[in-house]
């Protein structure tokens, strides 16, 4: 009973903490981050692989609150559309991209695992704070200034795979269930009511999709970092020919594959190609220098 | 329900307190002292207070964070690599984590070991450095945040002019926590030596990859500069 208690508490917590980080308090300038070496190393970068995308899916059901329900089920289908989207994108430059299973090298495995803190440690202290940005940024002045993190060598695992470096993507998804979006939409008017009578807006628009990548070579060290969620990129626009638009429908609970998904579901083809182009457009900018 | 409910109450707080939120780390190294600990009993008429005052050196380039009543140091991140100091006085039952601004160095309250709130047994006073380190370890095993807990390593070593127990452990934090996914392997050296009716702990704890073996020697040094200072 007592374990029971302390089990979730902990969720509590880490439940919390969930909203915490996805709550914006208004919209961030580019958030990219480049090694003060990119230019020279990615000169001797020919081959570069893709690990698995980790993507954690939740289902934000409305409540009282914020009610986010873990949705692991959902994980691999929209990790196979965020591989998709990185190799279309990547498909037209020189280097050839490599699609590395998970379990396959135990080195690269551990960087990818190791890219969560390190993704939580660059956007908590490489940033600086702003007012009303939730949760708040604790700046380390070095970090600003230079991206100097490592997720630690793997030189002979990328050999046996014949790359010189690897992207590794993470990231989230909160898809809204209808009733959400309602509430959502209902609490939307109700800020520009308050607006129109001068009173404070209340309300803050839980971010549905976040997306972290990051270029690490052969000794570890992160060349290249952006990080992007929905309240910056906007709507996915109708450029993408090979899926079906206006996909508005919010797939139920179970949704089986196959069916269409919505605008703010990484699920969806277009939704994530989107994602990935605007993640890899500052490192094509980079890289062309 | 409840959680819903806490929950909501959870967010009217947050976005309360946002906008006047404190500077939070230190960025400066050098000597340090922990303020005393608000467990600290009003020692008894004519008896001298049994708590000692730890100093210890921080190194530079670290960032550090009187967290509740605890030191927490850190280079690059509390998840990646972290230094910290804790005190429990043997009928402590809870450790004050969040503080009065508790969105303040926030990264450093969302590390989840819990040693006081996860004891199985007590500290006791005049235990031996071989049984703190049973009640530790217990704390650990017991800790919900924690899976897959392997010691590698248990011996003694002197700090401060006391002998402490040395512990070493791999584990990883539970799963389903949003802001890491799945965790890396960590490892922890605790240290921690009784002193009248005080536990005192100082660990050094980093993921197992890289991180670790970058300021394992750093810890060392940082053990050397600890001193209890008699009030």
């Amino acid at each position: 009973m007592n374990d029971q208690r302390k089990t979730s508490s902990l969720a509590m917590i880490w439940l919390l903490v969930m909203i915490m980080v996805s709550m914006a308090g208004c919209a961030s300038a580019p958030l990219y981050r480049k090694h003060s070496d990119l230019s020279q190393r990615k000169r001797i970068i020919k081959t570069v692989g893709l690990m698995p995308p980790v993507i954690s899916m939740y289902e934000y059901q409305a409540a009282l609150g914020v009610k986010l329900v873990p949705k692991d089920e959902w994980s691999p289908a929209a990790a196979g559309e965020v591989t998709k989207a990185f190799i279309s994108e990547m498909g037209d430059t020189p280097s050839p991209m490599v699609v590395i299973g998970g379990r396959e090298e135990r080195d690269l495995d551990e960087m990818v695992e190791l890219f969560g803190p390190v993704d939580l440690s660059l956007r908590q202290h490489a940033y600086e704070s702003k007012s009303g940005e939730m949760p708040p940024r604790e700046p380390f002045p070095e970090k600003i200034r230079f991206l100097e993190y490592s997720l630690g060598p793997a030189r002979e695992a990328m050999a046996r795979k014949g790359v010189d470096a690897v992207w590794i993507v993470r990231g989230y998804n909160n898809v809204p269930t209808l009733g959400a979006k309602v509430k959502e939409g209902v609490e939307i008017l109700l800020d520009v009511m308050a607006a129109l009578g001068r009173a404070p807006a209340v309300t803050r628009t839980l971010i549905k999709i976040e997306l972290s990548v990051a270029l690490v070579d052969k000794d570890g060290t992160i060349l290249f970092y952006n990080r992007i969620d929905d309240q910056q990129i906007g709507p996915v626009s109708q450029e993408y020919p090979d899926q079906a638009a206006g996909t508005k429908k919010v797939p139920e609970a179970g949704t089986p594959m196959g069916r269409e998904y919505g605008e703010e579901d990484l699920r969806n083809p277009r939704v994530a190609r989107h994602y990935i182009k605007t993640l890899l457009s500052d490192f094509r900018t980079e890289a062309a220098r | 329900m409840r959680r819903t409910a806490l929950s909501c109450l959870g967010m009217m707080v947050l976005l309360s307190v946002t906008a006047c939120t404190p500077s939070s780390w230190n960025h400066t190294g050098g000597p340090q002292m922990l303020p005393p600990p608000n467990e600290m009993k009003a020692p008894e008429a004519g008896k001298a207070t049994s708590y000692r005052q730890v100093t210890f050196r921080v190194p530079e380039g670290w960032h550090w964070f009187i967290r509740g009543e605890d030191l927490i140091a850190t280079r690059d991140g509390v998840f990646l690599q972290h230094i910290f100091i804790e005190r429990i006085q043997v009928d402590q039952v809870d450790q004050d984590v969040l503080g009065t601004f508790w969105l303040v160095a926030w990264s450093s309250k969302l590390w989840p070991t819990r040693t006081v709130k996860s004891l199985n047994k007590r500290f006791t006073p005049g235990m031996s450095p071989a049984d703190a380190a049973e009640v530790l370890l217990g704390s650990r095993k017991n800790d919900p945040a924690l899976t897959d807990l392997k010691v590698q390593e248990l011996t003694t070593q002197t700090i401060a002019g006391h002998q402490a127990f040395r512990v070493v452990f791999d584990f990883r934090l539970k799963g389903s926590q949003p802001m890491i996914a799945a965790s890396p392997l960590y490892r922890s050296i605790y240290c921690g030596f009784m002193v009248d009716d005080w536990f005192y702990g100082i660990s050094y704890t980093a993921a197992r990859r890289y991180y670790f073996e970058k300021d394992a020697q750093m810890f060392e040094a940082f053990l050397q500069s600890v001193r209890l200072v008699a009030k």
